[in-house]
């Protein structure tokens, strides 16, 4: 499938759209875990999953330089993640520790009918992963989602986040040390 | 190495992103210190934790639907720029 994109990428460019919907259907569920994890809700994950591609689309004529159309992608939606989060939480600082209220976590129930006992258990570790996520900065958050949720590599967070790798190294470690406090008991 | 030495190395072995000289240097040190050993093992089960966190399938139509919206609103823009140009 990845090596139709530099294809599909080319054909958007120069007005396609058949290759546009391709794109869309290529991309869409990623751009939509990313901003779900990130910001905890359906409503919100569809307005950025819906605002990334019509931005992206406004941008066509810049994607000849873009070397990775999907950090791109996932750049152009965590960037819109990131200003989303500000808005529903009314403040603008990047950096803040400011915990957010818990959110609608839900379960990946479709490899097996878990029971009951199972359910409720998977039910709590997820809500607990998501309330020690949420204390996090909105970039050590995203950092940690995109890199040990989502599992990009330190080179594409860097690149999806326009930091150096040393900074995504570090925004891991420190992240990292907050959630092994955080979640101590399940550690 | 120290512990103080092979600290800032944990996490990259961890995540496998060492080179080999360096790899091998950290698991000497992991293999024969308890403390260091006990860091790197928290590590790994965090980010099996972070790797296990999950959200629910969105209703099974919601992709297709949202699809169309944004080819729709792609559309109706171009036909906006259109009338102004």
């Amino acid at each position: 499938m990845n090596d139709q994109i530099p294809e599909l990428v080319k054909g958007f460019v120069s007005g396609d759209e058949a290759d546009f919907a391709e794109l869309i259907r290529i991309f869409r569920r990623k751009i939509y875990s990313v901003a779900y994890k990130f910001l905890g809700n359906h409503l919100d994950a569809d307005e950025v999953v819906q605002e990334t591609f019509v931005r992206i689309h406004r941008k066509r004529k810049e994607l000849g330089d873009v070397k990775y159309f999907s950090t791109f992608l996932i750049r152009i939606a965590s960037n819109y993640s990131i200003d989303l989060l500000r808005k529903r939480k009314g403040h603008s600082g990047l950096d803040d520790d400011t915990n957010s209220l818990p959110g609608n976590v839900q379960l990946d129930l479709s490899k097996k009918v878990p029971t009951p006992s199972e359910e409720y258990d998977n039910k709590r570790l997820m809500t607990e992963i998501k309330l020690a996520l949420d204390q996090l900065p909105p970039r050590q958050k995203l950092t940690a989602i995109l890199h040990d949720v989502e599992g990009f590599t330190k080179s594409e967070v860097a690149d999806i986040m326009e930091c150096p790798k040393a900074t995504v190294r570090s925004n891991l470690h420190i992240a990292r040390s907050k959630l092994k406090r955080i979640l101590k008991d399940r550690l | 190495m120290t512990c103080g030495e092979v600290q800032p190395f944990i996490e990259d072995y961890a995540d496998n992103s060492l080179d080999e000289h360096r790899k091998k240097q950290v698991k000497e040190h992991i293999d024969s210190c308890p403390d260091c050993q006990s860091d790197f093992d928290i590590t790994v089960q965090l980010k099996t934790l972070l790797r296990a966190f999950s959200t629910e399938e969105p209703e099974c139509d919601y992709f297709e639907k949202a699809t169309a919206l944004i080819i729709a609103k792609i559309s109706g823009d171009a036909g906006q720029s259109g009338e102004v140009h």
